[in-house]
C-alpha cells in the first residue's frame, strides 16, 4: 500500500488503478469500492479523489454524502488510454525485434 | 531406407509448402489482419505478427501462417500449415537419422492435419460468409489494447522461458559430454599404467574407477547448474502465469475482484523485465542457430577425420613409407588442423557476431524503457 499522496507528485499506479477500475465498470461507482479497488486508505484515497476532480478526470455524480458516485470522464479515459497506448508502443518495440 | 528418406522430404514439401486459400474479405489487408490477431488472441491463442502475416502456434507441433494480400475484392486470406520449432525437429530428426526414417511418414501428415483441422474449426468461423466484416476492434480501444499487450507479453515470457530451458539442457548437455569424455580419457590412461595381465581385470579395473571418477566430476555439476538456473525459471514461469491471468481477464471482459492489481500496473512491472528475457532469448539464439552449428560440425567432423588418419597413417608408414606417401598423410593432417582451427574461429565469429546484436539490442530496450518511464513520470504533471 502507497504512502500518503505527495502534494506535487501522486503515484502513477494509485491513479491508474481508479481510472482503469471506473473505466472497466463502465458506471458511477460508490466511493467505498473505488477505495477498495485503489487499494489505499480512505484519507489517502480521499486526497487522490480530490486530485483527480481538480484535473477533470473523473467527476463526482449523485447527490452528496454516502451515496455520492464517482464517474471517469472522457479526459480521464483518454489519460488511461494514452497510458496503455504507451505500454503497447514499448511491446510492439519489442515485437519487431522478432 | 534412402528411397524412404526421399519420399520423407518429398512429403514434406507438399504438405507444407503450399498456401490454400481460406476466402476474400471485403476490407484492408491491415485491418482484417489486427481483426484475425485480435480474435484469436480473445480465444487465448499465442499469435505473432508479422508484416502481412500472422503465425500463430496450434499446439507444440503444429502452427498455422496466415497471409493477407491485396486483391481488387478486398484481402484475400490464405494460410499453410507448419510445424513449430519442435515440430520441425520431430520430422526432420528421423530423415537425418535415415534408419528410421519412415517415422516421418507419420508425424508430418499428423502435424498437417492437426494445423488444417484448427483452420477449419476455429479460423474459418471467424471470418464472415458474405464477405463483410461487421465488429471490427478498434486500434486504439482501450480493451483490445489491453488484450494485445497481455497476449504479446504472455508470448515473450513464454519464449523467455523456452529460451531458458534451451540454456539450461545446453549446459546439462556439455557436463554429461565433459563427462563421457573425461571417462574415456581416465579408462584409457588406467588402462595403460595397469599392470594386470588378465584382459577382462585390466578392463573392470580401469572401466570402475572412470565411471566413478567421472560421476564425482559430472553430478555435482549438474546439481550446480540446476541450482543456479531454477530461480531464473520460476521467475519466468511466475510472469506467464500472471500474464497469463490478466491476458484471459481482459479477453474474457469480466469485472476483476475488488483489490486485484491492475492490469496496467503488471504491464508496466513486465516491461520492466524486457531487457533480461531479450537477453536470456538471444543466448539461447546462440544455440538455435542450427544453420551455424551444422556448418561448424561438418567442418569439426572432417576436421578430426583428417587428423586422426592422418596422424594413424604416418606412424604407419613411417619406417620405410615412400615420400609421396609422408607427404600425402603430412597434408592430410595439416588439413584436419587447420579445419578445426577454422571452426574454431568461425566460432568466436558467429559468437562475437551474436553478441554485439545482443549488446546493440540491449542499449535499444534499455532508451526504450527509459523513454517509457520519463514518459509516465511527467504525465501526471502535465495533466
Amino acid at each position: 500500500m502507497p504512502a500518503a499522496m505527495p502534494s506535487e507528485r501522486p503515484d502513477l499506479y494509485v491513479v491508474a488503478r481508479i481510472l482503469e477500475k471506473l473505466w472497466r465498470v463502465g458506471e458511477p461507482m460508490v466511493k467505498t469500492r473505488l477505495q477498495i479497488a485503489a487499494n489505499v486508505n480512505y484519507d489517502v484515497f480521499s486526497k487522490y479523489l480530490s486530485w483527480l476532480i481538480s484535473r477533470k478526470l473523473v467527476i463526482l455524480v449523485g447527490s452528496q454524502g454516502s451515496h455520492e458516485r464517482v464517474a471517469i470522464t472522457e479526459k480521464g479515459r483518454a489519460a488511461y488510454r494514452r497510458l496503455v497506448e504507451w505500454i503497447d508502443e514499448f511491446v510492439r518495440g519489442q515485437r519487431s525485434y522478432q | 531406407m534412402l528411397g524412404i528418406a526421399t519420399g520423407s522430404t518429398i512429403l514434406i514439401a507438399i504438405l507444407f509448402a503450399p498456401r490454400l486459400s481460406l476466402g476474400i474479405v471485403a476490407a484492408r489487408p491491415e485491418v482484417v489482419q489486427s481483426y484475425l490477431a485480435y480474435e484469436l488472441r480473445c480465444l487465448q491463442y499465442q499469435v505473432s505478427d508479422k508484416p502481412k502475416k500472422i503465425v500463430t502456434n496450434v499446439d507444440k507441433l503444429s502452427a498455422i501462417e496466415l497471409h493477407f494480400n491485396s486483391t481488387t475484392r478486398g484481402t484475400k486470406v490464405s494460410y499453410r500449415a507448419l510445424p513449430t520449432q519442435t515440430g520441425w525437429g520431430v520430422i526432420i530428426a528421423p530423415i537425418w537419422l535415415v534408419m528410421p526414417s519412415f517415422l516421418t511418414l507419420i508425424s508430418a501428415p499428423l502435424i498437417y492435419f492437426k494445423s488444417i483441422f484448427f483452420v477449419k474449426k476455429r479460423i474459418s468461423p471467424l471470418l464472415p460468409k458474405d464477405g463483410f466484416l461487421r465488429e471490427l476492434p478498434r486500434v486504439d480501444d482501450i480493451g483490445t489494447l489491453l488484450v494485445t499487450c497481455a497476449a504479446e507479453n504472455h508470448r515473450l515470457f513464454t519464449d523467455a522461458y523456452k529460451a531458458e530451458k534451451t540454456s539450461y539442457w545446453n549446459a546439462q548437455g556439455y557436463i554429461i559430454m565433459a563427462g563421457f569424455l573425461t571417462s574415456l580419457v581416465l579408462f584409457l590412461l588406467l588402462s595403460l599404467m595397469s599392470t594386470e595381465a588378465d584382459l577382462m581385470s585390466k578392463t573392470i579395473g580401469a572401466l570402475i574407477p572412470a565411471i566413478i571418477g567421472t560421476l564425482a566430476f559430472a553430478l555435482p555439476l549438474m546439481w550446480i547448474v540446476r541450482l543456479r538456473y531454477k530461480p531464473r525459471l520460476k521467475k519466468w514461469n511466475i510472469w506467464i502465469e500472471r500474464m497469463g491471468a490478466v491476458w484471459r481477464k481482459e479477453a474474457a471482459k469480466t469485472a476483476p475482484e475488488e483489490s486485484a492489481p491492475s492490469s496496467f500496473e503488471i504491464l508496466v512491472e513486465a516491461a520492466k523485465e524486457a531487457p533480461l528475457w531479450n537477453k536470456t532469448r538471444r543466448k539461447a539464439a546462440l544455440s538455435r542457430d542450427w544453420g551455424a552449428w551444422a556448418i561448424i560440425f561438418i567442418i569439426v567432423w572432417f576436421g578430426i577425420q583428417f587428423t586422426i588418419s592422418g596422424i594413424v597413417q604416418l606412424m604407419s608408414t613411417i619406417a620405410g613409407a615412400s615420400s609421396w606417401h609422408f607427404i600425402y598423410n603430412s597434408i592430410l593432417l595439416i588439413a584436419g588442423i587447420i579445419l578445426i582451427i577454422g571452426a574454431w574461429i568461425y566460432y568466436r565469429h558467429w559468437k562475437r557476431h551474436i553478441e554485439e546484436d545482443l549488446n546493440k539490442e540491449l542499449e535499444t530496450w534499455k532508451h526504450s524503457l527509459e523513454k517509457l518511464s520519463s514518459r509516465m513520470e511527467h504525465f501526471l504533471e502535465e495533466l
